[in-house]
């Protein structure tokens, strides 16, 4: 052990004796020593700006509608008389973009008022603590101050429109210098702004450009040790060659220890000490960045026993990492472009047919003539194809709510999902029916202003749209054609008196917040809404003849995880994020049991006939329970990838994995009643008998990444649309196994390889 | 330099025979280098080379360059697989860790990392050799004295000439008190004091019992020091012995003769037998005659015949060798052969 040992002692030594190392060893001083001098400094958040506002056509609607001694009233009073006109004959559909922006122009301006605390009177009660303090300071406040009680006084005045503000934030200094104007954080948004900004560091100064180097630097060190000379020296020597070479070879990684350890450790200290954020991520991206290291290393020193030269060990890894990238991008580009959008992600049975959609959208319907998918509910001229398609997918994952089956009226509903209005597609919400009599094509087109989470149909056959904005129902005619209003190809709105989307809440109701969810209770009407951790129950009333949802039983879960629900019978199923489900009396909201359950539902449905409760993963594991005993139906139908599922309206259970495959069960038994198993496309076939192998048994260096972006965030799966929250948006799982286990296979294999060839060569 | 005066370890006594117990014990053994593309092209590096080296003899082998002299190093060593034959070294088969833990080796043309001083080099190697750091730094500073680099220790390795380099792999050699010393052209590089301290350093080694396997291309010192001497030519061992048996390449009795005649030549050339090497004529009646072997009855003989027929005989000269001589013979000898 002494002789391996002082093999290791001796890298370091020579690493120590390296001008190169302290070169970078400098550079790294002088970056910390920059570094160090970033801070934050206290501040307050004062001003508006438009991500303030929850829903700025909302916002206009309220201060139009306000009554004038209201406090939103008041506020408007104090408006310019031309902004006042403007609102008064504010529209919804109209041209509005000016509207709201000399809005936020002029509460900015009344925000920077002296007397708009005093003018805008809010009643103490709906004052936040903080806002009651500043008041209680009384006039002797500096103008900071009064900017900060004014913002707090407008959040009271407008508590459904104006996003509350934190009371403790903090804004970017330099040397004690402020870095921007008007820009502050709170603690958790500076967490995450760090942790995105050392990501990205760690990436391409450690990962990319720190492996490069690394590289360069090690390259000579195998290759000097096997020169002739100095190896037969170090092979007369008691020791074993294998261990030698071993010695060598993870001695040579303490110049690029050395270095690392220092930056990182340095980053990691400074960090904490400026900022607060201890960041372990960034502690523990060291192990896992020496580890690409040496996996780069081992093909360079592999290269270097057999050629013993450092030029030809650089030129191989560099090889090897262009051949790793190929696969990979060919893996990715396939997947990106068609496979990922193929694979099964919805189905809809209907009646005596079945639906199914792709994750890219493209709704089908089997045809048991050919034995294969036929796409219907097409958009036609509206359909987006390649990139724009690409990049549309790659900002929203799925892009419906829905479909789901309006069985009364014997049509599919499906809602869109909303996208930023400059992209290609994109715009708000809205809502296509399809009917078999039309052969399923696209209509309709009603337009929702909200974000809508979650679409059902009410007992009685409403259509309703639940989100955190609110319940909303639908009233007029669906199917009448709405066109989106287009300028230069973007969807600006517009909207349609054939059919529109309207409150189904008594007036006032608060927003709900984050995390947010809804289902419905067949049984009975009820729409339960999940609420930051607290269950309400809205109950279905008569108002003349309309039906409002009013609020009824509460209960808080005492819990903050995200959520999705689903009803059987009388039981309410709560699934959190973390794996903890919740059964509950679907009527009073009073706690049945608990059990275990998958992490990270992304589906969750009860079958019709009450007995079972479906569950599926972002995970791709699904889960079925026995109401009656609240255990888990285990067999091997639901186990493998498993990508959706959905009760027919005769109970059995339709499961859909691989690209479109689907086969209908009947329960409990899980015989087979139906299978849908359409021939894999040439590109499918490509992609699962031969790219996916050669990716599988290659080594996976530049998925090492995943593995620090895991590092620097809680979570597993990562919500495409970035709102994980919402448990039934596509989500992607950051997989750290496959690549730490395929890559320490390749190294142990590299190595073995290395130390049997030094075992048997002749020196 | 100086040699430290201490006691003699592992003093070796002849056994019963004369000959020490052997310490390196090679028979038929046979080395072939494949090369070229497919490992197709064979060169046999040994060719059943046999020899034994006992316990406290310093043992010298010879051979021109490509013989096969550091392969047969590297097969005892373990650096190099054998093809056939046997090789043991202390009483172990070739190769063996426990045997070369007794083991100090001197390549040809050794490197010495570049990041290392006198000092440090020593630390490595010595804890290579299993020795604790303690035990190294106790013995480095007499060995670094021993080769003449007391005041070098601190100094790195890149700073040292030819002959520095040389002298510090000879004391990582001894660093860990082999039993055997294996020394690659230990004297390469080196000036010639310095050869002659390098020699005064075997000889002590010598005492102390230690075996010394010594390569090297300098027949003079093999001759000043070695009790044994192998000439090994393209993979086979031509001679093996002590010194006066390698030199003496005569047949049996017989020994190299030159005469200083004084006389008629055609009766002298008459006279002479046929194994005749040279007569050249050095004044008006004298002459110098080379006979390549001849016993002692044969030269009773001449000097009879030549005394009867009038011819003075100024001096008569028995040649003797030097290993120089004897291995070029040897060499030329075997490569006429081969031609």
């Amino acid at each position: 052990m002494r002789a391996y040992l002082a093999v290791i002692k001796d890298s370091f030594r020579e690493a120590f004796s390296s001008k190169i190392l302290w070169v970078l060893i400098v550079m790294i001083a002088l970056f910390l020593v920059l570094l160090s001098g970033l801070s934050v400094a206290p501040a307050e958040r004062t001003g508006l700006d438009f991500p303030d506002v929850f829903d700025w056509p909302e916002l206009a609607t309220r201060l139009r509608d306000a009554e004038a001694d209201s406090p939103a009233g008041k506020l408007r009073g104090r408006f310019p008389s031309e902004l006042q006109d403007n609102l008064r004959k504010f529209k919804l559909d109209g041209e509005n973009r000016r509207v709201f922006r000399d809005l936020r122009r002029q509460l900015n301006e009344q925000l920077d008022s002296d007397d708009f605390a005093t003018a805008v009177v809010v009643p103490e009660d709906n004052l936040s603590d903080e806002a009651r303090e500043l008041v209680g300071q009384g006039e002797n406040i500096d103008s900071k101050t009064r900017q900060r009680l004014n913002r707090l006084v407008l959040e009271a005045a407008l508590p459904n429109d104006i996003r509350p503000s934190p009371g403790e934030v903090m804004t970017p200094t330099y040397i004690g210098f402020e870095i921007f104007d008007d820009f502050t954080l709170d603690q958790k948004q500076l967490t995450q702004v760090i942790n995105t900004a050392l990501q990205v560091f760690i990436f391409f100064f450690v990962s990319v450009m720190g492996t490069l180097i690394a590289i360069v630097v090690t390259a000579p060190i195998v290759p000097r040790m096997f020169e002739p000379g100095a190896i037969d020296l170090l092979l007369s020597k008691p020791v074993s060659r294998s261990l030698l070479f071993l010695s060598k070879f993870f001695g040579g990684c303490a110049f690029t220890i050395v270095n690392a350890a220092f930056l990182i450790g340095g980053m990691w200290l400074i960090i904490g000490i400026r900022f607060d954020v201890w960041s372990n991520g960034l502690l523990l991206s060291l192990p896992v960045y020496l580890f690409l290291f040496v996996l780069y290393y081992s093909v360079s020193a592999a290269t270097g026993v057999v050629f013993r030269g450092p030029i030809i060990s650089v030129v191989m890894v560099g090889l090897f990492w262009f051949v790793c990238f190929v696969v990979g991008t060919a893996k990715d580009t396939a997947e990106q472009f068609e496979i990922n959008g193929s694979r099964i992600h919805t189905i809809v049975p209907v009646d005596d047919a079945l639906l199914a959609s792709n994750s890219a959208g493209d709704l089908q319907i089997w045809s048991t003539e050919s034995e294969t998918w036929e796409r219907v509910f097409d958009p036609g001229s509206e359909r987006l194809g390649g990139v724009a398609a690409m990049a549309i997918r790659a900002q929203q994952g799925f892009p419906f709510l829905g479909p789901i089956y309006d069985r009364r009226k014997q049509r599919i509903i499906a809602i869109t999902k909303p996208t930023p209005v400059f992209m290609p597609g994109g715009g708000p919400s809205r809502m296509y029916i399809g009917r078999p009599d039309d052969n399923w094509s696209r209509r309709g087109g009603a337009m929702l202003r909200m974000s809508p989470r979650s679409i059902f149909l009410s007992p009685e056959g409403e259509i309703l749209a639940a989100g955190p904005a609110g319940l909303q129902r639908f009233t007029g005619d669906a199917e009448t054609p709405q066109r989106p209003f287009r300028v230069f190809g973007l969807d600006l709105g517009s909207r349609s008196d054939a059919g529109r989307f309207v409150e189904a809440t008594p007036d006032e109701m608060p927003r709900w917040n984050s995390p947010f969810a809804a289902t419905i209770d067949q049984n009975r009407g009820h729409v339960v809404i999940y609420s930051d951790g607290t269950l309400s129950l809205l109950s279905p009333e008569k108002n003349g003849d309309q039906v409002v949802y009013t609020p009824g039983a509460n209960r808080d879960l005492e819990t903050d995880e995200a959520a999705l629900m689903a009803v059987a019978g009388n039981t309410l199923l709560v699934a959190l994020a973390d794996g903890d489900y919740r059964l509950l009396d679907a009527t009073t909201l009073e706690a049945k049991t608990t059990l275990e359950g998958p992490e990270k539902p992304r589906w969750a449905a009860g079958s019709p006939d009450g007995r079972f409760l479906a569950v599926l993963s972002h995970g791709s594991s699904a889960w079925l329970y026995d109401v009656a005993n609240g255990q888990p139906v285990t067999n091997t139908a639901i186990s493998g990838e498993i990508r959706a599922m959905a009760f027919t309206d005769n109970s059995s259970l339709v499961v859909g994995d691989l690209f479109m495959r689907a086969t209908n069960y009947k329960l409990p038994d899980f015989s087979v009643e139906a299978s849908y198993d359409p021939p894999l496309s040439t590109l499918q076939s490509v992609y699962r008998y031969a790219l996916l192998p050669i990716y599988t048994v290659f080594p996976k260096p530049g998925e090492l990444n995943n593995v620090i972006t895991r590092l620097f965030q809680e979570d597993s799966t990562v919500a495409i649309a970035g709102n994980n929250d919402d448990l039934q948006a596509d989500q992607v799982e950051i997989d750290i196994q496959t690549p730490l286990i395929s890559n320490a296979i390749f190294l142990i294999i590299v190595l073995a390889l290395t130390c049997l060839y030094v075992s048997r060569k002749d020196f | 330099m100086t040699v430290p005066n201490t006691p003699p370890v592992n003093a070796a006594l002849p056994d019963t025979a004369g000959r020490h117990e052997p310490v390196i014990q090679v028979s038929d053994l046979q080395k072939t280098y494949r090369d070229g593309w497919f490992r197709r092209r064979k060169i046999q590096a040994l060719k059943k080379v046999s020899l034994e080296v006992g316990r406290g003899e310093i043992f010298g082998l010879l051979g021109p360059n490509g013989a096969g002299k550091t392969t047969l190093i590297k097969i005892l060593l373990g650096i190099v697989h054998k093809t056939a034959g046997e090789a043991r070294l202390l009483g172990q088969p070739a190769g063996r860790r426990i045997g070369r833990k007794r083991v100090g080796y001197l390549p040809e043309g050794h490197r010495i990392p570049r990041h290392l001083t006198g000092n440090t080099a020593l630390e490595y190697y010595g804890s290579l050799s299993g020795m604790s750091v303690a035990d190294t730094r106790r013995r480095r500073a007499e060995l670094l004295d021993m080769v003449g680099l007391s005041d070098w220790g601190r100094t790195v390795v890149t700073k040292y000439s030819k002959g520095m380099l040389q002298r510090l792999g000879l004391a990582q050699a001894m660093l860990h008190e082999p039993d055997v010393l294996v020394l690659d052209e230990p004297t390469d590089g080196v000036d010639p004091v310095g050869r002659s301290e390098i020699r005064e350093v075997l000889n002590v080694l010598k005492d102390r019992g230690k075996t010394i396997f010594l390569n090297s291309h300098l027949l003079q010192e093999i001759e000043l020091v070695c009790d044994q001497v192998a000439i090994l030519f393209q993979g086979e061992v031509l001679k093996v012995g002590p010194v006066e048996e390698v030199t003496d390449l005569t047949e049996a009795g017989s020994s190299e003769i030159t005469l200083e005649l004084e006389g008629d030549g055609e009766t002298i050339a008459g006279l002479l037998p046929e194994t005749v090497g040279s007569r050249d004529q050095t004044g008006e009646t004298r002459w110098r005659v080379t006979i390549a072997s001849l016993n002692q009855d044969g030269i009773d003989s001449l000097v009879d015949q030549l005394r009867t027929a009038g011819i003075s005989i100024a001096t008569i000269t028995r040649q003797k060798l030097t290993l120089e001589e004897a291995f070029l013979r040897l060499v030329r000898g075997a490569s006429g052969d081969e031609s």
